[in-house]
């Protein structure tokens, strides 16, 4: 009788036309010698380009969100559907090529062991074979966040916005009916540790983005930077236990 | 007050009355939803009617002047205003969210794209 758990792979993707097809031919190879009972649900936000015609045209189970709803609706949205879908583990995977799958088993081993309910795919931890480590304004940057989510909840997360994370049916179920929006990678951690969420960040391999373009650039950094502390404070202040 | 600004404070205010009156005939809005603003105006007029007692009542506040008093009170409605509107904002987007993900599931289930392994 099957006992294994179920895995899915949340993949957010939008106007990833160019090398989406190319990520899951990777997902798929590793499928074939992985363990693990894995599938994958590709979340095309709103996508402008044509992305969609790809997915249909290449078989990629997917969802269209009908409207462009960001980063953080568009993981929601993969969350609901491993909910819906009963599966044990949800790993989010970005949908621009910057995650190794083979790293996939160094996410899911300790949430199967039972240890932890939550892992973090880090660059910047002793056992990450990561050779991209980011720029160094976004080092700089995220050391920040990393320092300010430490001193409000006592939890320390060096790669903070790291998109490559996994959990189990509680983080699921906790995520299905609130994640945030705006800037859901640092914020979720001041909501996952009032909820006595086990964290364990982990090294994984990223790779430099091979398609499309980043959301953030210098301008845009400077407010990221100031929107995601100030919702960082108030979450630590005003966020229900 | 000089006599002119009361008189031209009191017409504006009676023309936004009658404008909001006419919005509401016209099917544009409800009278539920616009209430504060037609409260608003009538306390503008009455505040200008009784231009007197409101300079008493602005003094035992510990106000210098009725203007100062009025300008106070009518930037703290605005902002009160303001906040709720924004809470009905918030409130909307993540009822939108919400929609958009149920529907967008919903077609996915429908158009049977589902390829697990």
């Amino acid at each position: 009788m099957e006992n294994r758990k179920k895995i899915l792979l949340i993949i957010p993707a939008y106007n990833e036309s160019e090398g989406i097809v190319e990520v899951i031919q990777n997902i798929k190879e590793y499928q074939e010698e992985s363990p693990y009972l894995l599938d994958f649900i590709v979340i095309n936000d709103g996508s402008t380009d044509n992305e969609e015609e790809i997915l249909i045209n290449n078989k990629i189970n997917h969802v269209r969100l009908i409207q462009n709803l960001g980063i953080g609706g568009a993981v929601q949205t993969g969350y609901k559907y491993a909910l819906e879908n009963d599966y044990d583990i949800a790993i989010q995977y970005d949908g621009d090529g910057q995650h190794d799958i083979k790293s996939l088993s160094k996410l899911v081993e300790p949430i199967l062991n039972g240890t932890v309910d939550f892992t973090v795919g880090s660059r910047f931890t002793s056992d990450s074979s990561s050779d991209f480590k980011s720029s160094f304004m976004r080092q700089a940057g995220i050391r920040w966040l990393s320092a300010l989510v430490k001193l409000v909840t006592g939890f320390r997360v060096r790669d903070i916005t790291s998109g490559y994370r996994a959990g189990n049916k509680k983080v699921i179920k906790q995520f299905s009916e609130h994640y945030p929006v705006k800037y859901p990678e640092p914020e979720s951690y001041v909501y996952l540790v009032r909820r006595k969420v086990r964290i364990q960040e982990v090294g994984v391999k990223m790779f430099e983005r091979q398609t499309g373009k980043s959301s953030i650039n210098p301008w845009s950094g400077v407010k990221y930077m100031i929107n995601v502390s100030s919702a960082i404070l108030v979450e630590s202040l005003l966020g229900k236990k | 007050m000089p006599l002119q600004l009361r008189i031209i404070a009191i017409i504006v205010s009676l023309f936004f009355l009658v404008y909001l009156t006419v919005l509401v005939k016209k099917n544009k809005t409800s009278a539920m939803q616009i209430r504060k603003w037609f409260l608003l105006s009538v306390l503008i007029i009455l505040g200008i009617v009784f231009y007197d007692l409101g300079s008493k009542i602005a003094l035992f506040l510990g106000f210098n002047s009725y203007s100062s008093f009025t300008l106070f009170i009518l930037i703290l409605v605005l902002l009160l205003f303001t906040f709720k509107l924004q809470l009905a904002a918030v409130n909307s987007d993540r009822q939108i969210k919400t929609l958009v993900q149920e529907i967008s599931l919903m077609k996915q289930k429908e158009e049977g794209r589902d390829n697990k392994s």
